[in-house]
């Protein structure tokens, strides 16, 4: 991997919060209410992030060998029904450890009016080929 | 709110609770989130590496750990931070145990730190799918 990967910002996305995604969404986690399923952000946070990073060619790394490492978010606010969220990802590290490599992504997304709602923070391990 | 500061001791823990982890829900997980990775829904690919059958999506269990909390809490806005650390993997058809207990609590701004886990029981034993996790929590 060439070096340089660290502080890469990938293209943002614009996510809204509609009903029918919040529903589908707030089903598969088991959220009976009320109000919005907070790790709804993942949705985002994957377009701009692990979708980006897999895809991208300095990288090369293969989707089947990416493991969720750890996983943190920090919430302004709750996130509210027709509200449109805008983030992009940044690569934070890369570390090499023990056969894997660690990549830590920030996320921050943002409501209409620039206030930040959410922060994430996604750490993937890449298992090596052994 | 169902949970009020006041009712909270250092160490007190939460009523945890149980879901069943189905390849349904895990499938319904794939499509609302966008991680259509085939790690969580073709068997095949989940042999080849090396696990029995299909996984959960790490998120998929944090989600599930997220709408536990916020049952308890009786608002999402109370949910202020989550921390995971993915320890083992969650396989189909098993069932997931929701756990948490309250670590610290600050009168001042009424918040709290809880110590949140997941656990399994598979073959006889006991694995921790999230474990050394913690959610800060507003309280009223």
């Amino acid at each position: 991997m060439s070096p340089g990967v660290e502080g890469r910002t990938y293209p943002p996305v614009r996510f809204r919060i509609d009903e029918a995604r919040v529903r589908a969404f707030a089903d598969a986690v088991g959220h009976r209410g009320p109000g919005v399923p907070p790790t709804i952000v993942t949705v985002p946070e994957i377009a701009t992030g692990l979708g980006n990073v897999v895809s991208d060619p300095e990288l090369g790394i293969d989707l089947s060998r990416v493991l969720h490492g750890e996983q943190e978010y920090r919430w302004s606010r709750a996130i509210v029904v027709g509200e449109t969220l805008t983030g992009a990802a940044t690569i934070d590290s890369v570390r090499d450890k023990g056969g894997m490599r660690y990549l830590v992504l920030r996320t921050e997304l943002r409501d209409e009016d620039g206030e930040l709602v959410v922060s994430g923070r996604c750490t993937l391990i890449v298992r090596g080929d052994g | 709110m169902s949970v009020r500061f006041d009712d909270l001791e250092v160490g007190s823990e939460l009523r945890s609770s149980v879901r069943r982890v189905t390849r349904e829900d895990v499938k319904a997980y794939a499509d609302a989130s966008g991680d259509q990775n085939p790690l969580h829904q073709d068997d095949d690919v989940a042999r080849a590496a090396g696990f029995p059958r299909v996984i959960a999506h790490g998120m998929y269990t944090m989600g599930t750990l997220a709408s536990w909390l916020v049952d308890w809490l009786g608002d999402p806005a109370a949910l202020l931070r989550l921390q995971a650390h993915f320890r083992a993997p969650v396989f189909v058809d098993e069932s997931i145990e929701c756990g948490g207990r309250v670590r610290s609590l600050d009168p001042q701004t009424r918040t709290a730190v809880l110590d949140v886990w997941v656990r399994v029981e598979r073959d006889g034993g006991v694995e921790w799918p999230i474990r050394r996790s913690e959610a800060e929590v507003q309280l009223f």
